[in-house]
């Protein structure tokens, strides 16, 4: 795709200069680990907050419990943060003149398109990676290993999800005339994407909540699998097609 | 045959219900610098971003050495390079990092960049600030970078769209200093609404009123057949009388008096070869200068947009 090698290396110059991969970083790790050691800690805490004479028993934190814990933060903050860092992508380009001189040069609305999610997704991709060996040696320490190929698959359920979130928010961007309304788009976007599959089983098997929420089994090491394929997929073709609509907006308004 | 730089036949666009160019055929020759005129709202800005492949026409078509903006976007790109209205760069990169950057995305070959980049930034006269980020430059900085951008793979036209409407007069002089020094090099086509500023860059010019084309031909010839002769008188004491009294006459169209200088503007150039000395001698006031010339780019300009010319 013409351009693509030349705008990606732009666009991963742009997250290094800008710390767009710090800040991701930083929030996965936080939510990550905040939700290992809270699950960890969270006897103790509920303890010391009962007033005297009142009795709050807690059992004791599996690491069942901190794995459902640790995608449950995963969905929630971290992809807030990848819809606000990619929210202006391609509507602040637009609207800065920045993309008109790209788009003026023999440069494939695709490449340009493809370009933004290679970087925005490997910010996920790092952030997550970090996130996820980090959680994992706190859960080993602080309870027992969990399986690693559970927590491999899990890890793997996240990353299409926030991959979706990062496609369906360059999306809006594409489609809108500024990144603030791209945004919230996206955001209601995402939270469509979280809680429709719960009502309806068959669209839950095949989006990746199709696998993150089934946390619990996959922790137990119970679910697994050619299960999670479809699900998975799912989530590719999702991403797919929030791109590819990306790229015809872009193409019917490039700059 | 060689094809010409650029060729709008029959081109229209329309946005909803607001034509905003209205059947533009326009032949544009190779090397010239041509500016593309018209008030606000014109269509100067759809005009040149149909040409820079970023906008598709409602109708007609826009050909850059043979090529279909519509058909052959890509074969366009690399035959052109454009500096929009308002440009902006990635303000975390450098002048010369952003034109490394320009020229990989227009295929120049990997050999060849570190000398085109070094080149390029040596005419706009970047070479010594190359390194510093973006965002320190000046407008007019920002500008010539624009300009940078857009030469850097050796385009046979260079499309600018208000050039200098946001700078300063050093910059306006600067920018304007640099695309004229590139005529007879690569062809220039740029919309203004700064017509002093055209009629210094420009040796043709193409003016637009509502989308349509009112007038095109070199700047010299423009200002003949539309504007007619005006003459610049200078008496001693004021002309204010003088000017009034000739304002009545059938042959002017307008005369301007400032202090002791006046000047005519005629519809019949003969006819105010014989009258005006006459007029001047009438009054009584000694006659230090009398010149004829031809009117200015705003004097055609104005004639023509507001009607009283006769448009192409």
């Amino acid at each position: 795709m013409a351009g693509f090698r030349t705008l990606a290396g732009k666009e991963l110059g742009e997250s290094l200069a800008t710390g767009r991969w710090l800040i991701a970083a930083a929030v996965f790790l936080l939510s990550g680990l905040g939700a290992v050691l809270l699950t960890y800690y969270l006897p103790d805490l509920v303890r010391s907050q009962a007033g005297s004479g009142v009795a709050i028993t807690v059992p004791r934190q599996t690491a069942t419990n901190a794995v459902v814990a640790y995608a449950g933060y995963l969905e929630q903050l971290p992809a807030l943060a990848l819809i606000l860092l990619a929210m202006g992508a391609i509507a602040e380009e637009r609207s800065r003149g920045v993309a008109a001189l790209i788009l003026s040069r023999p440069v494939a609305a695709g490449a340009y398109v493809l370009a933004k999610f290679t970087a925005h997704g490997l910010v996920a991709l790092v952030s997550l990676a970090a996130a996820a060996l980090a959680s994992f040696g706190y859960l080993a320490l602080l309870f027992h290993p969990v399986p690693l190929g559970s927590y491999l698959l899990l890890n793997l359920g996240l990353l299409v999800m926030l991959l979706d979130v990062v496609a369906l928010t360059l999306l809006a961007s594409a489609a809108l005339g500024s990144g603030v309304a791209a945004g919230g788009v996206a955001l209601v976007a995402y939270i469509a994407l979280s809680a429709l599959p719960g009502f309806w089983a068959p669209l839950n098997n095949s989006l990746p909540t199709g696998v993150t929420g089934r946390v619990g089994q996959l922790a137990a090491g119970s679910w697994g699998g050619s299960a999670a394929v479809q699900p998975l997929v799912g989530g590719v073709v999702l991403a797919g097609v929030c791109l590819l609509l990306a790229t015809l907006a872009v193409r019917l308004r490039p700059a | 045959m060689t094809a010409s730089p650029i060729e709008f036949s029959h081109l229209t666009k329309t946005f909803g219900r607001v034509q905003a160019v209205r059947d533009l055929t326009l032949s544009v020759p190779a090397g010239a610098v041509v500016g593309l005129l018209g008030p606000n709202g014109a269509g100067k800005t759809t005009t040149i971003r149909i040409l820079a492949t970023l906008g598709r026409p409602t109708s007609g078509q826009v050909e850059v050495a043979g090529r279909s903006t519509t058909a052959e976007p890509d074969a366009v790109r690399r035959a052109l390079g454009y500096v929009p209205q308002e440009i902006a760069f990635p303000n975390w990169m450098s002048g010369r990092a952003y034109l490394r950057f320009a020229a990989a995305l227009s295929g120049v070959a990997a050999g060849e960049r570190r000398a085109r980049v070094e080149s390029t930034l040596e005419l706009v006269g970047l070479a010594e600030v190359g390194d510093r980020r973006t965002q320190t430059y000046s407008g007019g900085m920002r500008q010539r970078l624009g300009i940078a951008q857009a030469l850097v793979h050796d385009p046979s036209l260079l499309v600018l769209d208000e050039p200098v409407a946001a700078l300063d007069p050093i910059g306006r002089s600067e920018v304007l200093e640099l695309i004229s020094g590139l005529r007879g090099e690569v062809t220039v086509l740029l919309s203004s609404h700064l017509l002093d500023d055209v009629d210094r860059a420009c040796d043709r010019v193409a003016i637009l009123s509502e989308g349509r084309l009112l007038a095109h031909d070199s700047t010299t010839s423009i200002k003949e057949r539309y504007g007619g002769p005006v003459f610049h008188v200078e008496v001693r004491g004021s002309a204010a009388g003088l000017a009034e009294r000739l304002s009545g006459e059938a042959w002017v169209e307008q005369a301007r008096a400032e202090g002791s200088a006046l000047t005519v503007v005629v519809s019949d150039p003969d006819r105010a070869e014989l009258e005006l000395p006459r007029a001047i001698a009438a009054s009584g006031l000694p006659l230090l200068v009398f010149r004829r010339e031809l009117p200015s780019l705003e004097e055609v300009f104005l004639r023509l947009v507001s009607g009283s010319g006769k448009p192409a």
